[in-house]
């Protein structure tokens, strides 16, 4: 209970944004002190909780570098949102660095809502064969997605989407391989 | 069978869909490489370097915001490259 409180305590220094540059200071080092205060469950609510860019960045950066296990599940959740997409670079890159897949949602968010950053990242990752299509159960929906981008972006959006659709759409088809289970 | 057919005429749309756009079809050679998506920039063999740099310093020293074109990658690239000349990079 008393770490518990201390932990919430820690949190809302962390989340106070006169306290930043000490918040990112803690973040960079937590890899030297695995035992210390900033394990992976604490550094996943952070990333949860704070607004600042600056902070998830280097708390995801964090999670990759503590290898921890459960740290692809903590970033890839916040990639899904559509209002983290837009700076999801370093969170995709951390990803990488964890070896992990990118769910087909979050993959999908990032190309709708993602920077020129993120979209090139996500992009890496689906060509590498890291996006997971295990458990896809409207394909058309997925497709339907990416179309809509086409027809409404611009850009870098309207790119990554045609180039989703050229590696997804044969991934997804009846009777692939790759349809219904991970790719 | 019709589920079949649906979705192979719709990838013959994209595929029309991008050679109308004047872009090479997709199946000769792979489809838009990294090299296009960076512009050029991972032809550079210190590439991961360089987004090692941008993700755990460069990018936090820049506000904390992303990359949002190509020319803007092209600019934190070449501060990077200024930063190493100057002792300052990674």
């Amino acid at each position: 209970m008393a770490m518990e409180r201390e932990g919430s305590q820690d949190i809302a220094l962390a989340l106070d944004p006169g306290n930043e540059d000490g918040t990112l200071s803690a973040l960079r080092h937590a890899a030297d002190d695995p035992e210390g205060p900033w394990q992976p469950a604490m550094i996943g609510t952070l990333l949860g909780k704070t607004t600042s860019n600056r902070v998830r960045n280097a708390a995801a950066v964090a999670l990759a570098d503590l290898n921890a296990p459960e740290g692809a599940t903590l970033i890839a959740a916040q990639v899904a949102r559509p209002e983290v997409a837009a700076a999801s670079g370093t969170l995709l890159y951390a990803l990488d660095r964890l070896g992990a897949a990118l769910p087909l949602d979050a993959f999908l968010t990032v190309i709708e809502h993602g920077s020129f950053e993120a979209r090139a990242e996500a992009l890496e990752l689906l060509h590498a064969d890291r996006v997971d299509l295990a458990d896809v159960r409207d394909p058309g929906a997925v497709l339907n997605r990416l179309e809509s981008v086409l027809v409404s972006g611009s850009g870098d959006a309207v790119d990554a989407a045609a180039e989703s659709l050229v590696v997804l759409a044969p991934r997804l088809s009846p009777g692939s391989a790759s349809s219904g289970s991970r790719s | 069978m019709l589920g079949r057919w649906c979705y192979e005429s719709r990838q013959l749309v994209f595929v029309i869909f991008e050679i109308a756009r004047g872009d090479e079809p997709p199946f000769r050679g792979g489809w838009q490489s990294r090299r296009d998506r960076w512009h050029g920039l991972d032809r550079y063999p210190d590439f991961e370097d360089f987004c090692d740099w941008w993700h755990r310093k460069g990018k936090d020293e820049a506000g904390g915001n992303d990359l949002g074109s190509r020319a803007e990658a092209e600019a934190a690239y070449e501060t990077w490259v200024d930063s190493r000349r100057s002792g300052k990079g990674a």
